[in-house]
């Protein structure tokens, strides 16, 4: 590893994101190279650490400091005079963190590139690149966290960052897209507050579970421990949870942060709204930062957990319900992907399915024997997703960029404007419906293998179900922007002399790349489990065995479940390729004919009605409720020194009959 | 010794201070709020100097009294402040009426 490139690759980011606002005013290119160039630096140092991972060892240069898991840690709040607390701040270097850093770093500054050509036509890039830059810094330091405490602040900056990004265009006077707005920038304002809203709720029980860990470790060791390789090392402490009845409330509330970030059920209702940012905040909220915090997390406390229910058999809990929660999200999300209108929403749609995806594959990883194997399985998607996740929303992007709407029916026959985004974006759609040999493939054939292999035939009927959707709505948009006619919008804008062009270089650039790794990287699969199996300090219990070569590709193509994958593509695909494909009928017609199928139009383009709910009971219950208690607040400053009177003399009454 | 007994000064310590908090909440003229307050001070500055007498037999502690003459200082700063606040506010709003002192709605 380079000299202390475990604190650079974030601080470097960090640092950017104070200088860029100044750049920008001189130069907007400036400052969209400045920070793509020191998220290059940053991925050099995340590279850096993979002989260290290989070796087993962390080191400086040549100096070897120790082995791995190694905490390279400072002080960080030391109260040991007063009471027994003493926090540490350090970057925990293990071949998890070090995996997570180079999909982050490499995606992002693949994003950040393209982002010059993207937003290079806006106001106020200075703001822009401020939040892109501390939502990477934040981003890394969360994977490199070696406690809860510096976890959960960094997940909070995320969460902050998410929320300043996706109501990037607050400003925007165009009429809005939904009713109940004034204007579009208020619409975007009302997402952003929204996807804050929903994740803060999530991290406040979240907090409250860290907050658990250490009363327990308090109470076993005699002082709060965060570390996560302590807390891996000795299982006191959920002993001392489980003897009182905490356990099930803190495998809930410990799940609960995870599932607000990665927008799973029943937290997932903030996504699809994030949508309303730039494109390439879309893509980096989806492919590289916060919604993969949440996997990272729960893969994080994967061995813990696992570990810790071999002693005390209730943590098992943990495993059940990341597996049913993610398996039923996937399948939720891709339902309500077949209807979206916005090309966006579908890919939103799509990530919180293949989110979903990640985490059924860690829970059955608790519920089978194969451990590891469901563990690498999940990382291994969680790449490759990222990848082709970046690729399609910068397709998607560039798509945008030219034809200036989101709506898909208001595309149509921009493939011969656009071949190089059409082939870009083919490519990503074919890698998320997971055909052979696109690395979605790959991962997500061994997530429906072991979904199989759980025994449970709820958990793979969702999984195999969601393989024939995920392709449905993978060709449907494709169709939709893509092929058959113009539709009227676009025809419109040719006779006005504005065709779709193709984008320039420093933004196709980025998709070519991104194209040719979801080609290929599904083949390097492999590697994957004898990199994440160097240096786990709980790899060396399972005696796992690590696949070469000839075996994983045999295993990925001979597995029974690629012939059920297989079919279920095909089933999912004839429809897409009749309707959407040869556009030999309007959908609309054959939705109208048929009164199934239109009712569960209805209830898909509701979203199952759960957002509808959500707004009812929270946004409307609350309102309901702070219109009664309002009346409190007259705003005379009588009444008010009355309540302050009337409290001090409570309080003095109380300080008396104690 | 002085005349009064210790229970009559703080009687008339909390009867004062009492008074005040009535002005304070049933008033709404700003200028008898002003007074209320002021009311309110010179309770709590009489039990200071009571509490210096009596804590102590035949010794009167200096300290106590000596916070007390910073305390008037500073109560006649703040009187000068607040009837500077309420002649702007009289002249903003027309009135001295706290309760029609709002600009918010409701």
């Amino acid at each position: 590893m380079i000299m202390y490139a475990d604190w650079l690759i974030w601080m470097i980011p960090a640092f950017m994101a104070f200088i860029t606002p100044f750049i920008a005013r001189k130069s907007k290119t400036l400052a969209g190279a400045l920070s793509s160039f020191g998220l290059l630096l940053s991925f050099i140092m995340a590279l850096s650490m993979i002989p260290d991972v290989l070796n087993g060892t962390f080191s400086y240069g040549s100096e070897v400091k120790g082995s791995l898991p190694y905490d390279d840690e400072i002080t960080w709040i030391d109260l040991s005079n007063v009471v027994n607390l003493k926090l540490t701040f350090g970057m925990l270097i293990d071949p998890l963190s070090v995996f997570m850093v180079n999909v982050v770093s490499f995606v992002s500054m693949l994003i950040f590139i393209y982002s010059i050509g993207y937003m290079h036509d806006e106001e106020d890039v200075g703001r822009y690149w401020f939040w892109m830059n501390t939502f990477v810094a934040a981003m890394l330091l969360l994977v490199l966290a070696n406690n809860l405490i510096q976890l959960f602040i960094t997940w909070e900056i995320v969460g902050l960052c998410s929320w300043a990004l996706i109501s990037f265009w607050y400003k925007s006077q165009a009429p809005s897209p939904e009713p109940g707005f004034k204007t579009e920038g208020e619409y975007n304002a009302h997402c952003g507050f929204k996807a804050l809203v929903t994740t803060g709720f999530a991290d406040t029980f979240f907090l409250v579970a860290i907050l658990l860990v250490g009363w327990s470790t308090l109470k076993v060791y005699g002082t709060p421990i965060f570390k996560f390789t302590i807390l891996a090392q000795d299982f006191g402490w959920v002993g001392e949870l489980s003897r009182s009845i905490l356990l099930p409330i803190f495998i809930v509330f410990i799940l609960s942060g995870p599932f607000g970030k990665s927008a799973q059920f029943p937290y997932h209702e903030w996504l699809p709204e994030a949508m309303a940012g730039p494109t390439t905040v879309s893509a980096l909220i989806h492919a590289a930062t916060m919604v993969k915090a949440g996997v990272y997390f729960v893969a994080r406390m994967f061995p813990i957990m696992l570990e810790a229910s071999k002693v005390y058999p209730d943590v098992k809990l943990f495993f059940v319900i990341v597996a049913f929660v993610g398996g039923f999200t996937a399948f939720l999300a891709a339902s309500q992907g077949m209807v979206a209108r916005e090309l966006k929403k579908v890919l939103a749609y799509s990530t919180i399915s293949q989110i979903g995806y990640m985490f059924l594959a860690l829970g059955i990883g608790g519920l089978i024997e194969e451990h590891i194997l469901a563990f690498w399985v999940a990382l291994f998607h969680l790449s490759s997703h990222a990848v082709f996740k970046a690729l399609l929303f910068l397709s998607a992007g560039s798509v945008l960029h030219s034809v200036g709407t989101k709506y898909l029916d208001e595309m149509g026959g921009l493939k011969k404007y656009m071949p190089i985004t059409y082939i870009a974006m083919l490519v990503g759609a074919l890698a998320l419906s997971g055909v052979p040999p696109f690395s979605g493939f790959f991962s997500k054939d061994e997530i429906v293998k072991l979904s199989w292999e759980s025994g449970n035939m709820i958990l793979f009927i969702f999984a195999i179900t969601t393989v024939a959707i995920t392709i449905f709505y993978s060709f449907r948009m494709i169709g939709y922007v893509f092929l058959g006619e113009e539709s009227s919008y676009i025809k419109k804008k040719i006779d006005e002399g504005h065709p779709p062009h193709e984008s320039p270089p420093v933004m196709t650039i980025p998709l070519i790349i991104l194209a040719g790794i979801s080609i290929i990287y599904g083949f390097m699969g492999f590697l994957i489990p004898s990199f994440l199996n160097r240096g786990e300090f709980w790899v060396a219990q399972m005696g796992a065995k690590v696949p070469d070569f000839v075996e994983f590709l045999v295993e990925s193509f001979t597995a029974m479940t690629v012939l059920f994958s297989l079919v279920f593509l095909a089933i999912g695909f004839l429809p897409a390729y009749y309707i959407y494909i040869t556009w030999s009928k309007r959908p609309e017609d054959i939705v109208e004919k048929n009164s199934l199928l239109r009712a569960l139009y209805i209830f898909l383009k509701n979203r199952w009605y759960i957002n509808a709910f959500y707004y009812k009971v929270f946004v409307n219950g609350l309102r309901a409720f702070s219109s009664i208690i309002r009346r409190i607040q007259t705003g005379i400053s009588n009444v008010n020194i009355a309540y302050a009177a009337i409290g001090i003399i409570a309080f003095i009454l109380f300080i008396l009959l104690l | 010794m002085p005349s009064m007994s210790f229970e009559m000064y703080l009687s008339l310590c909390v009867a004062l201070y009492v008074t005040g908090l009535y002005i304070l909440i049933a008033k709404r003229n700003i200028i008898k709020m002003i007074m209320g307050i002021e009311i309110m001070l010179m309770a709590s500055n009489l039990l200071f100097v009571t509490l210096s007498i009596f804590m102590k037999n035949g010794y009167i502690d200096p300290l106590a009294r000596s916070i007390v003459i910073i305390s008037i200082a500073i109560g006649g700063a703040i009187a000068a402040i607040a009837i500077s606040l309420a002649i702007y506010a009289a002249r903003l709003f027309g009135t001295t009426d706290v309760t029609k002192l709002s600009k918010l709605k409701g």
